[in-house]
């Protein structure tokens, strides 16, 4: 890949050590992919925030590099916990210690205190056609299928280091020859709004890789097409889709392979994504809620047992009357969170990534169910 | 013998080799305190990689990876240097970060296990 006679300056050091290590690891993936030179990025959504993910290996190199500065605008993706309510969650004070430690580096090196997988409910949009480089799987998706920025799914290492460099390799969703529609889902139903997780969740299994399509959506929301993305790259990795008057750059082969979508085997997905049936908690927010579904969630709420919402802090402070079943947690969300040793068993969810994760990271059991039967649900 | 590749990262060492045929996925597979394949899956099964020419298809697995590779270098588990024959991001930046030189694009074939190997990264090859 070509650098520039200042990027090479900096690979040789002249901004310090770590710098020149960022610089490396931008040269590096962009020889691997077949970058041809670096590109400049308008912001950086950084992951591997969460404790629970990143441990003492996260912890002990997000330390050693905190005197670097990002020059670019940065957010963090979810922690393992709510920065200030953690003790609410049941977290334990040396997880929290180390928790706040990750924190304090990634402010120290001037990352927002920002964290979620949404930071365009929390005031960061970036522009139509721009590049990024975010690392969420769902604000990634979310950027480039429905804002129509670019970025590429960005690991923690990877997203930090062009946060510090403010560039990123040229290769893949930064091509428009690589922004194209490959495989054709057919969609001939009306669809709920859980429809779209299980959907997302469906096209991200079938996808093979490839860029989906999906015909039959004459209307979607943003929260609809946040489900539908978060699904899909949870299952398949999907780091794009295209839907006609959508999207804001349709573009797709000639004759796409077709796969049609049945009703049925949506339904499936609910089946397979549900493991138990008495939930220890109900948990909405993944990816995080915005403020008007967590005020129709509190209008709606009509079940006896207890709901934790994640959700952006700017949304949390907006909040005002809770009523006593509901918690709201920001900053973090149950899929970075150490579920598992908060005494959480089964946990209830409408979300198939928060239910697909909690099975294979966390290792506890789930039931998928459409949010109004989960605010529904009054059976002891 | 000599084995040509591209150099990820630069340096010069000599070590005795450790041959996984095996894609290697750096969270779960390694003991990042110890430095041992914990894998048992892997007919390197216990074996220590510290202080290893540790040679490997490519790595494979979550990004965090890159930080175990850094935390096997802080507690002097690591190996002395990583050779691939595949390109593949997690291991690259690990190496990267952790200072360990690096080479890929090696035909691995050819290295036999436990066999003293010099490795000059900077010029992308390996003497057998």
């Amino acid at each position: 890949m070509f650098l520039t006679k200042q990027e090479e300056k900096i690979l040789d050091g002249e901004l310090g050590p770590i710098k020149a290590k960022a610089m490396r690891i931008l040269a590096t993936l962009g020889d691997i992919f077949d970058a041809d030179k670096l590109i400049p990025i308008d912001s950086v959504q950084v992951s591997g925030v969460s404790y629970k993910t990143i441990g003492d290996a996260g912890l002990s190199f997000l330390e050693d590099w905190s005197h670097a500065k990002v020059v670019v605008e940065t957010r963090m993706n979810p922690a393992g916990m709510d920065l200030i309510n953690w003790k609410e969650m049941g977290i334990s004070e040396d997880f929290a210690n180390k928790q706040l430690r990750i924190i304090d580096a990634l402010t120290s090196m001037g990352i927002q205190k920002s964290c979620t997988c949404t930071p365009y409910h929390a005031g960061l949009i970036p522009a139509k056609g721009s590049h990024i480089a975010w690392s969420e799987s769902s604000a990634v998706v979310f950027a480039n299928s429905i804002l129509g920025a670019m970025t590429n799914r960005e690991g923690g290492p990877s997203a930090l280091s062009a946060a510090l460099i403010g560039k990123t390799p040229n290769y893949g969703m930064h091509l428009e020859r690589n922004r194209v529609g490959e495989i054709l889902f057919e969609v001939d139903f009306d669809l709920t709004d859980f429809d779209f997780s299980l959907l997302g969740y469906y096209i991200g299994k079938y996808a093979q890789n490839k860029i989906p399509i999906i015909s039959g959506i004459k209307k979607a929301n943003q929260i609809q097409l946040k489900s539908l993305g978060a699904g899909a790259a949870a299952s398949g990795g999907i780091p794009l889709f295209m839907i006609k008057n959508i999207t804001p750059e349709f573009r797709i082969i000639e004759k796409p392979e077709r796969i049609h979508v049945d009703h049925e085997e949506l339904i499936s997905i609910q089946e397979d994504l549900t493991n138990c049936d008495r939930p220890n908690i109900i948990s909405f927010g993944c990816p995080h809620c915005s403020l008007e579904e967590i005020e129709e969630i509190i209008q709606k709420n009509k079940t006896n047992k207890e709901i934790w919402i994640c959700t952006t802090k700017q949304a949390k402070e907006k909040i005002k009357a809770v009523p006593s079943n509901i918690k709201i947690f920001s900053d973090t969300c149950m899929v970075v969170a150490p579920v598992e040793k908060l005494g959480i068993e089964c946990l209830a969810t409408d979300s198939t990534k928060s239910a697909h994760y909690s099975q294979t990271l966390s290792q506890i059991k789930t039931i998928l169910k459409p949010r109004e039967e989960l605010l529904n649900d009054i059976k002891g | 013998m000599i084995l040509k590749g591209k150099s990820i990262v630069p340096g010069k060492v000599k070590a005795r080799s450790l041959v996984s045929t095996t894609p290697i996925s750096f969270l779960g597979d390694v003991d990042p305190d110890k430095g041992t394949i914990v894998d048992k899956q892997n007919a390197l099964y216990g074996q220590s990689i510290a202080g290893k020419v540790f040679v490997f298809p490519l790595g494979k697995g979550s990004t965090v990876g890159s930080y175990v590779i850094y935390q096997l270098k802080k507690n002097q588990k690591a190996p002395i240097a990583l050779i691939n024959a595949e390109a593949e991001a997690i291991v690259a930046v690990g190496a990267i970060i952790s200072d360990i030189p690096m080479v890929q694009g090696i035909d691995i074939d050819k290295i036999p296990n436990n066999k003293e190997v010099y490795v000059n990264a900077s010029e992308g090859y390996l003497k057998l």
